[in-house]
């Protein structure tokens, strides 16, 4: 059931302009929230998808 | 009748005599007056300008400008002590921008409005420069602590997502005041703000490295007072 949520979130984020797909997949890992050891792991990979995170972005310094 | 000419000739003396004393002394009033001041001078003013930010690319990605108006005012007292003089001052830049995701060094607007205030506090002390030659013309120069209020808020903010704080940082102020009478005046100046540590723990000068919350503003004042 992976691919339908992650999908989801792809159009997600290109509805808010990042098309490209090197970019949504760098979005998707870097907002994600981390599961087991730190950082990337073979069992939970990077972890959850996190749309909420991602699509809310950065502030300034917040 | 020479009895009257003396008598006349008594009289021209005396107005004369009467005048050359009073000549000093009227000239010793008009002395006072254009000498500088040494009691305490006490003087306000309004400033506007413009403040460019040293954390240029974070405020270019979420402004999307890394300079902005600023308005504000404050006091100045004149000590009696040659030109040393004391200011307290504020002043204020806001802007609404929008959040944005950073991704391979790219800008992603996200449509999440956010606003950003700053506000600053600067306490200075400093030196004006009084020349005979040019009595209108008053060059100065100050430095001081600045007090630096940061404020940032956005749309659908959670815990921890909006700030409101205060720092510390220090200031450099140049400029010259012209008076256009002996309490009015315009004056311009060019003011260095250091505030590091501000920024620069998130958002996205954490992700340019950007930690310091001053920049180079470029003011003018008008003045009102001695």
């Amino acid at each position: 059931m992976a691919t339908p949520h992650v999908s989801g979130f792809a159009a997600l984020l290109m509805q808010q302009g990042v098309t490209s797909p090197a970019a949504i997949e760098a979005a998707m890992k870097l907002y994600a929230t981390d599961k087991g050891a730190a950082g990337r792991d073979d069992l939970f990979g990077y972890g959850l998808i996190n749309p909420r995170a991602t699509l809310r972005g950065l502030g300034l310094a917040r | 009748m020479t009895q009257m000419t003396q008598i006349g000739r008594l009289s021209v003396l005396a107005v004369v005599a009467t005048m050359a004393m009073a000549l000093p002394a009227a000239a010793q009033t008009a002395t006072r007056r254009s000498a500088p001041s040494r009691g305490i001078e006490i003087g306000g003013y309004a400033m506007a300008g413009n403040f460019t930010f040293a954390a240029g690319d974070s405020f270019e990605a979420i402004l999307g400008t890394h300079s902005g108006t600023i308005l504000g005012g404050g006091a100045t007292v004149g000590l009696p002590w040659g030109g040393l003089f004391v200011d307290i001052g504020a002043w204020q830049h806001a802007a609404d921008g929008e959040r944005v995701v950073i991704l391979d060094g790219q800008v992603y607007p996200l449509g999440i409005p956010v606003k950003v205030s700053v506000v600053p506090l600067e306490i200075s002390a400093g030196w004006r420069f009084r020349f005979r030659r040019l009595p209108r013309l008053i060059p100065f120069a100050a430095a001081g602590y600045t007090s630096m209020g940061y404020q940032e808020t956005s749309s659908f903010a959670g815990a921890g997502e909006d700030g409101d704080e205060r720092f510390g940082g220090y200031h450099l102020r140049g400029g010259a005041e012209f008076k256009i009478t002996r309490w009015l005046g315009v004056a311009g100046e060019l003011a260095w703000t250091t505030v590091p540590g501000a920024i620069g723990n998130g958002g996205v000068s954490k992700a340019f490295n950007e930690d310091n919350l001053g920049g180079t503003s470029l003011r003018a004042r008008i003045t009102v007072g001695r």
